[in-house]
């Protein structure tokens, strides 16, 4: 009587090891599927907010030719500022990969700020009301700029620790997910340059 | 479990204690204690506020820690949630007594309708000499100003009175399927019976373990949740974001 029942006991508790493996499998699963998951909409926050940083680097490359324009009508012997801006803003046209564009868009920001400076020596231009207007336009922009790149970093540090984490490393590595590139701001330009009137 | 919660609560708090919260009932923050009158400040706000849709906070502090008044600005503005979520109809104009400075920060909603160079020349205007001379009636002038702008541009929507912004709205955050989750649910606690069965709980202990190092990249819920369970109308915490627009000055 005992061949049967033990039989019996065997086939249940092989059962539930089954259940208990097969378990494991779909947690397993699961985690793997949502791990994907939360790299790919993780990547495509970092996309949509270089969107956002591109936007106001966009903004800022419209404005230059005005502002440059109106500082040449008080200060036209001033070439070397004017001819550094040009440069970098015709090397920010041609960027494209990040790399570049970070790049062009550091050295940008450097002539800018020389630019700044100059205008320090034309009170008559500092009290030019159009000029007034292209300066406070330049800041805010300058400041979306900041804001846009801080978003930018801490997005791409969220989904680099991902990457680079167990388990998701594996997956990463499976499909292909990189580390993404941080837009290391020009040294000293961490702070947006502001006109004082 | 219940260890588990206690640590949870306990990574969460140097989060929420650092932020600043706003006082429940007004929109006059002053924490750095240089206005008077506020109240009449508070009401000219609450009025454009029913006349345009549009939220906005005045916040005093005694200093900015460290940072630039932009980037406090922009962090504050986005910790509050001022406006609403989609719309970022919202301002905030911070004044900060050491250094003393000054800022107007425009949600990206209002961002077309106030630019940059016209609430840089009204602060300098109106807000500079109201802080200099200890005036509200400065700061007044300098919201009726920015109503009237928003107002002729097209970008006002009325509120009825008392009206108060959707605290709710902030936890209405896509979540997943409930019927999809109750299913997980179950098969969970299954499995977790009968790992504590064979197992004595070797896998869940093993999968708390690595949830626990790898959770605490979730920062997400604390924003604003310092002031969630505050009694008293709060108009913030709808979720309203800024990127930098406005202009800043000295004073």
């Amino acid at each position: 009587m005992g061949g049967k029942g033990d039989f019996a006991n065997i086939m249940k508790k092989g059962t539930i090891i089954l259940l208990v493996v097969l378990g494991v499998i779909l947690l397993i699963g699961i985690s793997f599927v949502s791990s994907y998951n939360s790299l790919v909409s993780l990547n495509e926050s970092v996309d949509a907010q270089w969107g956002q940083v591109e936007n106001q680097l966009q903004a800022r490359y419209d404005k230059i030719p005005n502002l440059v324009n109106t500082v040449k009508g008080y200060a036209s012997h001033e070439q070397e500022v004017f001819e550094s801006i040009a440069n970098a803003r015709a090397r920010l046209a041609g960027a494209g990969t990040v790399e570049e564009q970070v790049a062009a868009s550091n050295q940008l920001e450097s002539a800018l700020a020389r630019l700044l400076v100059v205008v320090e020596n034309y009170p008559n231009l500092k009290a030019d009301a159009q000029f007034n207007q292209l300066m406070y336009e330049l800041s805010g922009t300058e400041n979306r700029i900041a804001v846009e790149r801080m978003r930018y970093n801490e997005k791409v540090q969220e989904y680099n620790s991902r990457v680079k984490r167990f388990p998701t490393v594996l997956i990463a590595n499976m499909f292909g997910f990189g580390p993404r590139t941080y837009f290391e701001a020009a040294a000293g330009a961490e702070v947006a340059p502001r006109v004082e009137f | 479990m219940k260890r588990l919660y206690i640590i949870l609560v306990l990574l969460m708090l140097p989060l929420a204690v650092c932020a600043l919260s706003p006082i429940p009932g007004t929109n006059v923050h002053d924490f750095a204690g240089i206005l008077s009158n506020e109240h009449l400040l508070d009401s000219r706000i609450e009025a454009m506020y029913q006349r345009t849709g549009v939220e906005m906070a005045v916040v005093t502090v005694p200093d900015l820690g460290n940072e630039s008044i932009e980037m406090y600005a922009v962090k504050l503005f986005e910790d509050w949630g001022i406006g609403k979520k989609g719309e970022d109809k919202g301002l905030l104009l911070l004044i900060s007594l050491n250094p003393r400075e000054m800022r107007i920060e425009v949600g990206y909603g209002l961002e077309g309708a106030l630019p940059d160079s016209f609430v840089g020349v009204n602060l300098q205007k109106y807000v500079g000499p109201a802080l200099a001379n200890n005036d509200i009636n400065g700061l007044i002038e300098f919201v009726a100003i920015l109503e009237e702008r928003i107002i002729a541009q097209g970008d006002a929507v009325p509120r009825a009175a008392g009206e108060t912004e959707g605290i709710s709205r902030y936890e209405t955050n896509d979540g997943p399927n409930p019927l999809a989750g109750l299913i997980l649910f179950v098969i969970i606690v299954a499995l977790v019976l009968l790992d504590f069965r064979f197992t004595g709980g070797m896998i869940v202990g093993a999968i708390l373990h690595s949830l626990l190092r790898g959770g605490s990249y979730r920062g997400g819920s604390y924003r604003g949740g310092s002031y969630r369970g505050s009694s008293g109308r709060n108009r913030y915490g709808g979720g309203g974001r800024s990127g930098g627009g406005g202009a800043s000055g000295k004073w």
